[in-house]
């Protein structure tokens, strides 16, 4: 569900970016996109926290996780890394007075960050899928559907890349959203909340 | 009686009973849960799951809090200081003894 949100959260900053008149400043643009990705990002925090409070603790149970020891440290220190990464290259880009831009819209020039994005999301799906999938074999056909949705829009789609790209993002965060959505539906059903009785 | 069998004759009974191992297992992995987790997790029934947590609760290996959610009741569990140094002896010695 986490996945499905941002890349929706994605697709809204392309598009929202995209819907600006031509001569926007760059801090506009960079505003707008980062905005929606925090938006995102924020949403899918909220929804997970309000399913794990409302459906899943009444019916399985509250668990608080440990964290700590080396491996989680490790986690957090590559996590830093990212984000201070992605802060300098931004700042950078920013300095030079390059756009951020999420779509390329030349009609000429494949843009490798959204093309790496929708190969990810497939391949990350398949991964979570093979792993966690815990009986639930109509993901294998989300997963197929997938595949072959990226591969008729790039066939059938018209316009530039940039046109092009939006709607495979669009569609894998929405089977991305369905699989969530199936998964919760079969844990309803297969739970039901406790009564509460003396323990 | 050779060194092998001495570590098996001196594993902690508390532990070493599968019902409270299950349970000791699995609270070593949380910082805390509810009953209701232990429950589902465990697959036993609430009488049998109450009796191994009050002889857990007796050798101090976990502490028990009794609150409220709003109105609905609700019990935390967590392991205390004493019941995770346990559970690590415990699995030395096992190691040992295996």
């Amino acid at each position: 569900m986490v996945v499905g949100l941002i890349l929706l959260g994605y697709f809204l900053a392309g598009y929202l970016e995209a819907l600006l008149p031509e001569n926007s400043p760059t801090w506009m643009r960079v505003v707008v996109i980062y905005a929606s990705l925090v938006m995102a990002v924020g949403f899918a925090y909220w929804t997970r926290r309000a399913i794990k409070r409302r459906i899943t603790w009444p019916r399985t149970g509250y668990a608080a996780y440990r964290r700590g020891g080396k491996s989680w440290w490790i986690k957090i220190v590559i996590a830093c890394l990212n984000v201070l990464t992605f802060v300098v290259v931004l700042a950078f880009l920013i300095r030079k007075g390059h756009v951020m831009s999420v779509w390329n819209l030349s009609p000429k020039t494949w843009n490798p960050r959204v093309v790496l994005l929708i190969v990810i999301s497939i391949v990350a799906y398949a991964i979570w899928i093979s792993r966690m999938s815990g009986g639930h074999w109509w993901k294998w056909l989300v997963l197929l559907l997938m595949i072959l949705g990226v591969i008729t829009l790039a066939l059938l789609a018209p316009g530039d890349f940039g046109q092009w790209a939006r709607p495979p993002v669009l569609l894998i965060a929405f089977l991305w959203l369905c699989s969530a959505a199936g998964t919760l539906y079969s844990y309803v059903r297969h739970t039901k909340p406790a009564t509460p009785e003396a323990e | 009686m050779n060194e092998q069998l001495k570590a098996i004759s001196e594993l902690d009974r508390v532990i070493h009973e599968p019902g409270r191992l299950i349970i000791v297992a699995l609270l070593w992995g949380v910082k805390e849960c509810d009953f209701l987790y232990l429950l589902h997790e465990t697959g036993m029934n609430k009488g049998n799951l109450s009796s191994h947590l009050t002889s857990l609760e007796a050798a101090g290996y976990v502490e028990i809090e009794k609150t409220y959610r709003g109105k609905v009741p609700r019990t935390l569990l967590c392991l205390t200081r004493a019941g995770r140094t346990a559970f690590d002896r415990y699995r030395k010695s096992l190691k040992a003894a295996l």
